[in-house]
């Protein structure tokens, strides 16, 4: 049996992906971000209850809602090794397949293998995908392999109608896998719109398909999630994410540029003109939607900046193959033919060199990795904690005292059916901020609160050297330090 | 086989149709007494069997009601209360008993009327048979024949009114009138609405019936002419007004919203009226106005749904005779668009035994009803007034506005109080309104301040101001005495 050098090649980037990835996730023994323990501790409850239902100590109890396919899939791999390794090792495993997807999506679009090969490059190194889910257990390490497989699958019923049933499948899987899945459904419909406004076919399979997958994708998230959706109406989409969080951020130009890398960008836009302006590619057509839906989702605050990035990104990746292969076919007809080789390896230089960032967001995150302090003494406090009682942390942190102390937070990340959760954020906020003794003991009282979580990271993100109202000892003491961590007791 | 390949048996079909719409509207609240034990569904049925309760008790319409406002005029629409209290003389069965069988029977008589007037407007065996269908299942229609309103009796007037006008004979028109004229003694609302509706179909869809328009136009003119000499003008913004603007859809937490799906369907329903001029005239100019107007008129809903579901029942039927290319597909999303239907349906179900009043509340109500004096007043958003009343205690507002004593400004100074921040405003509302108790609910309390800071506000006097003690509280209710 011959293999084509391109499988060898795609297989060396599967490998070469991996292994950027395990490298970094192994030069660790934590998960990198505090919403990965919030996972973690799910991946457990299903382990050994079979379900996630009531969360007893995130917001000092609360319903929880989270897609558990995901967990379930993952709690198969418990069998063989223990939670935390699998949510180390399976995620990453499942992201490094993206590159293969992109890979046959832009062969399916360019029918060019080298082109293909070198976008699957520049998409297995987006900075910002790499920062959302390397060491951290994310779900989008599934949703989004699944959502682009849509679309790969979309792509190829297109063209070998008896393949429909792939893409039957899949839209019945990915709902269940992340609410990301209305992207595609949103996708879908301005693909629509694109297609019927610039009078190109629409109809048969395409429109068949469209319509069954934007069906089967709002019924499930709809049987899924109907409790949030009753509770919060449309707003549920937001996550209630409090108000200040969803439009507080302003980003610019150049967070899009850090964030999708140059290469992606430049290729990604050429492609985009020339596709839709000049050969007008159904393809083109489809990609271009995703990212105007993302823009349009981005622009009515229902999805966050980081998460509309990773989407762009990638579709940028497939739509810079048709930029460069438009560019060799250009180049094919001038006299800068003679430098065709020169100018292969200038492009695959930049593609290389758009990789490079992704190396300082990798550092970066395992940098800022919990430390084997903070665990210590998140730890030490669970088990000196002797009743019922929350630790106040910051919601950055609040994941942390979960897992590591088994203790009730104030308030963490997760805002979903959260309790009050905006009078929550700002009540954390002003207990760090604020200098009056008598509004942070309000506050704290109101919770029952005995312990008070100071961590280095806090005092960073807040500009505090420490509580400004703690020099009363006989109300406030310092009980556990270890490094810049350390926890105040209440005694007033 | 295809959908429509074999003639509908009408008889048999009704029949079914008896029987299926009996269970499936039986349901909730059946459920709800299973669940939740004895109670009625929304706060509407407790005003209208206290109101029923009252003329029994009075062997006629009284001319004052002492509880509502703290008092105000008998001038209630009478059709339900009329009809509660004449079928409890008649038949024996208690007020409350009825409050849950009559909306189940005119629930049925609406399914049966909207099938013979499809019937009449000659759409496909299987048109009418998916739109029946879809509307049985709808959110607002098992709404309406679940809580004991006149809605349900008004809707089905105006499918009984429709019907019978699309008959070219003086016994239609006759049958018609009569219908027609009964709206506004049930629900004054509808009454403009439904001549509004007629008037444009008359004008857009049949001229030639615009004398026998013209007559109906007459009666209803003389029957509001009648309210306005005997109860006093009617001002449109005194309607129950829907305070968040939140197009009402039964999934994304409504009440009674319309469905998704059904809206979907009716979209591809609308396409195929695309053709039809002065059908697509008719429906675009109605659908948006009903649209916008039951944003704002919840009570619309239940109307605009009609429409929605005839429109999904011939959507439905156009997508299983559009030209597929894939068999497959095809299948799966005819099967999905089924479940979607009726699964919506259901949840909605589950979500009807839960809603309004809960246990926690009927328990409250109940201690309101055991402690104090029938003068005494109990303040508390005015969605919760038809419990007050209910236990036997006059309310500052209720949600029945037409004609109240001074609404407006009631609810001005309800909101001052609910956001006062000083003891003296606290005290001068107290004072002008003698207030006795105050009683918050989970539900109103969030309504009130959301996300605002509880520290402020009535709810920080409540905890610590002397005048107030709380006297009852559970996890849904909280009631708190005054003190002079």
């Amino acid at each position: 049996m011959k293999f084509k050098l391109e499988y060898i090649l795609i297989f060396i980037i599967l490998i070469a992906n991996l292994s950027f990835r395990l490298f970094f996730v192994n030069s660790s023994e934590y998960l990198s971000s505090d919403f990965a323990y919030f996972h973690l501790r799910n991946l457990e409850t299903i382990q050994s209850t079979g379900k996630l239902g009531f969360d007893e100590l995130s917001y000092g109890g609360r319903a929880l809602i989270y897609p558990t396919f995901y967990y379930y899939f993952l709690a198969f791999f418990t069998f063989f090794w223990k939670a935390s390794v699998v949510l180390k090792m399976i995620p990453e495993i499942l992201i490094s397949i993206l590159p293969i997807i992109i890979f046959l999506i832009v062969k399916l679009i360019v029918k060019n293998p080298y082109i293909s090969l070198l976008c699957s490059i520049l998409a297995s190194f987006i900075p910002i995908i790499v920062e959302k889910t390397l060491n951290q257990g994310s779900i989008y390490s599934i949703a989004l392999p699944l959502i682009f497989l849509m679309f790969y699958s979309f792509l190829y019923a297109l063209r070998n109608k008896e393949k429909v049933y792939w893409f039957v499948i899949l839209s019945f899987i990915l709902p269940f896998i992340h609410p990301s899945a209305f992207v595609f459904v949103v996708s879908m419909i301005f693909y629509s719109i694109l297609l019927i406004s610039e009078s190109m076919p629409f109809k048969g399979l395409k429109r068949e398909m469209i319509l069954y997958s934007s069906f089967i994708l709002i019924l499930i998230q709809f049987m899924i999630y109907n409790k949030a959706f009753s509770e919060y109406g449309i707003n549920f989409i937001y996550g209630r994410l409090p108000a200040e969080l969803v439009i507080s951020n302003v980003y610019t130009f150049s967070d899009v540029l850090t964030n999708i890398g140059v290469a992606p960008l430049i290729f990604g836009t050429i492609g985009i003109y020339l596709g839709m302006f000049r050969y007008r590619k159904n393809s083109v057509f489809l990609f271009t939607s995703v990212i105007l839906s993302i823009i349009l989702l981005l622009t009515l605050k229902i999805i966050d900046f980081y998460i509309a990035m990773m989407f762009i990104g990638l579709s940028l990746c497939i739509l810079s193959g048709i930029a460069i292969k438009q560019f060799f076919i250009y180049l094919d007809v001038t006299k800068l033919y003679r430098f065709r080789n020169l100018l292969v390896i200038f492009i695959v230089s930049i593609a290389v060199l758009s990789i490079s960032p992704t190396f300082n967001v990798a550092y970066n995150l395992v940098d800022h990795t919990i430390s084997k302090e903070e665990v210590d003494i998140i730890q030490k406090m669970g088990v000196r904690i002797d009743d019922n009682s929350p630790v106040f942390a910051d919601v950055d942190e609040g994941h942390y005292i979960t897992y590591f102390a088994v203790r009730k937070n104030i308030a963490d990340n997760y805002y979903l059916l959260a309790p009050n959760s905006k009078e929550r954020l700002n009540d954390v906020a002003n207990v760090y901020n604020s200098w009056s003794r008598a509004l942070a003991l309000n506050i704290l009282k109101k919770y029952g609160v005995r312990y008070i979580y100071l961590s280095e990271r806090t005092r960073l993100k807040y500009n505090i050297e420490d509580l400004k109202y703690v020099e009363d000892e006989n109300c406030f003491a310092e009980i556990e330090k270890l490094g810049g961590n350390k926890f105040y007791e209440i005694r007033c | 086989m295809g959908i429509n390949s074999t003639k509908l048996d009408v008889s048999r079909f009704l029949l079914i149709l008896i029987v299926v719409s009996s269970l499936t509207l039986a349901i909730p609240n059946l459920l709800r007494t299973y669940k939740e034990g004895e109670g009625l569904i929304g706060d509407q049925s407790y005003l209208y069997v206290r109101l029923a309760e009252y003329v029994v008790a009075n062997n006629q319409f009284p001319d004052y009601d002492q509880l509502s406002f703290q008092g105000r005029p008998f001038k209630y629409s009478p059709g339900w209360i009329f009809l509660l209290a004449s079928l409890h003389s008649l038949v024996g069965l208690s007020i409350i008993a009825l409050s849950k069988i009559l909306p189940v029977i005119f629930g049925m008589l609406t399914i049966i009327s909207l099938f013979l007037l499809l019937k009449r407007f000659r759409l496909l065996d299987s048109q009418i048979i998916s739109a029946v269908i879809i509307f049985l299942l709808s959110a607002p229609f098992i709404y309406i024949s679940s809580i004991s309103s006149p809605l349900v009796v008004v809707i089905l007037l105006s499918i009984l009114g429709f019907y019978f006008f699309s008959f070219h004979s003086k016994i239609g028109l006759v049958l018609s009138v009569f219908c027609f004229s009964l709206i506004p003694f049930f629900m004054l609302l509808y009454g403009f609405i439904i001549m509004a509706l007629l008037l444009i179909y008359v004008l857009i869809i049949d001229r030639r019936q615009l004398k026998k328009a013209l007559v109906i136009f007459s009666f209803f003119l003389l029957i509001y002419s009648y309210f306005i000499i005997f109860l006093g003008p009617i001002n449109i913004s005194d309607f129950n007004v829907n305070e968040t603007i939140e197009f009402p859809i039964a999934e994304f937490g409504a009440a009674y919203g319309i469905s998704l799906f059904g809206l979907i369907l009716s979209l591809f329903g609308l396409y195929k009226l695309y053709f039809k001029k002065q059908v697509k005239i008719f429906l675009y100019l109605l659908l948006p106005i009903l649209l916008f107007l039951s944003v704002k008129y919840l009570e619309l809903v239940p109307l605009v749904n009609i429409l929605v579901s005839v429109l999904a029942g011939i959507g439905f039927v156009n997508l299983y005779k559009m030209k597929w290319e894939s068999q497959l597909i095809k299948k799966v999303t005819l099967v999905v668009l089924v479940i979607s239907i009726v699964a919506s349906s259901l949840i909605y179900v589950n979500r009807l035994t839960t809603i309004n009043p809960s246990v926690g509340l009927i328990d409250g109500v109940n201690y309101l009803e055991r402690i104090g004096g029938p003068t005494d007043t109990v303040f508390a958003h005015y969605s919760l007034g038809y419990y007050i009343n209910y236990a036997g205690k006059k309310d500052v507002t209720d949600s029945y506005f037409l004609y109240a004593p001074n609404f407006k400004k009631r609810v001005y100074d309800s909101n001052r109080f609910f956001y006062s921040e000083d003891v003296a405003l606290i005290d001068k509302f107290i004072k002008d309104y003698s207030i006795d108790y105050v009683l918050f609910d989970k539900d109103t309390y969030n309504l009130i301040y959301g996300e605002k800071d509880r520290n402020r506000y009535l709810p920080f006097f409540l905890s610590n101001y002397k005048r107030f003690k709380l006297v009852f509280n559970n996890t849904e209710v909280s009631i708190w005495k005054v003190y002079p």
